[in-house]
């Protein structure tokens, strides 16, 4: 676990992007708010215009958006070191909103401290760029996911990339990582009813893929799981120098 | 809430160990039909088209077969002319008429 609020965004940018010392030296003297936000709170909402970004250091946090009748779609899991609302930077109304999916340790850095060091730092506006481009990558991949793949694969899919986002940053090794989603959330990943959710969970278990205790998962057939999901990591770009 | 288990009986039994809490009977009624639409969508079931029949049970038993049964929904294909009864056929020929 990272030891300061800035240590989890050094960490992440850092496994997808190149950062200098300086950099690095920059991103730690940025000014951040820690706040404790307790597990299923929006802490942006569709329209919001927000003064501040949001650096997740500890817990999980999910993008969704409601349709006028109540359905929800649910299009990414963030992970520790992410900041979900980067676009609002740039894009001042917030058009989807983002909300706690556990308990959450989460850093605020206001919108002008992030434009100065952009400013600054040339690789560190790179890093951040990139990162909403990743962004839009796992959206698309979420769009096939949900739009082209059956429940079982779907789920596989869903659980190989929570797993490879996690181990990038420390979280997740040996197959085994923490998730406290619950069904209804997962249901929503995957546009899925809770009852097929449910038996999909089942099918993983029945078939030797995954064991799950509330809110522990453990690959136990990795590879075997990837292959099911059709999981191909090309989409997380996760080495800078390719 | 009650917590109802949806068995799916398709060849080989796929029991419903840990079953869903659900508000009421309508809303696993619901639920079934919307299960049993995607499970059907994504594969069709063996031996559909050869007299087996696809079913999908809802109890309050983790066990198939075991507790109380509160609905099922069947699913099976019939080929040719006798797929449809003589009644369906009347009433087809009736509403072709314009006589509905």
């Amino acid at each position: 676990m990272p030891g300061t609020l800035s240590d989890a965004l050094v960490l992440k940018l850092k496994t997808n992007n190149r950062l200098d010392q300086d950099d690095v030296l920059a991103i730690e003297q940025l000014p951040i708010k820690t706040r404790r936000v307790a597990a299923h709170n929006y802490f942006a909402r569709e329209g919001d215009r927000p003064s501040e970004a949001c650096l997740i250091m500890e817990g999980f946090v999910f993008r969704s958006k409601l349709t006028p009748d109540g359905a929800r779609q649910i299009f990414s899991i963030d992970v520790p070191g992410g900041i979900p609302d980067l676009q609002s930077l740039y894009l001042h109304v917030m058009d989807h909103d983002l909300t706690t999916l556990s308990d959450c340790t989460l850093g605020f850095i206001q919108h002008d401290a992030l434009r100065e060091l952009i400013r600054r730092r040339p690789n560190v506006a790179a890093a951040l760029w990139r990162e909403t481009l990743i962004d839009g990558a796992i959206f698309r991949e979420w769009v096939v996911n949900v739009g082209c793949r059956p429940a079982l694969p779907r789920m596989a899919h869903l659980l190989a990339e929570i797993y490879a986002r996690l181990e990038q940053v420390g979280q997740a090794a040996n197959g085994l990582f923490e998730l406290p989603i619950t069904q209804v959330d997962l249901a929503d990943c995957l546009g899925l009813s809770i009852v097929h959710v449910n038996r999909t969970l089942q099918q993983l278990r029945h078939e030797g893929l995954v064991a799950t205790e509330r809110k522990n998962y453990h690959l136990l057939e990795k590879i075997r799981l990837e292959e099911l999901g059709q999981f191909d990591p090309l989409y997380l770009h996760r080495n800078p120098s390719l | 809430m009650p917590r109802y288990h949806f068995h799916v009986q398709d060849g080989v039994p796929f029991p419903d160990q840990s079953g869903t809490e659900l508000g009421d009977i309508d809303a696993a009624k619901d639920a079934a039909i919307g299960l049993a639409g995607s499970i059907l969508r994504e594969a069709t079931p063996a031996g559909i088209w050869n007299g087996e029949v696809w079913k999908l049970h809802v109890s309050d038993n983790p066990v198939m077969g075991e507790g109380r049964t509160f609905f099922s929904l069947s699913f099976s294909g019939v080929e040719g002319p006798e797929s449809i009864r003589s009644d369906e056929f009347s009433a087809a020929q009736a509403f072709k008429r314009g006589s509905v």
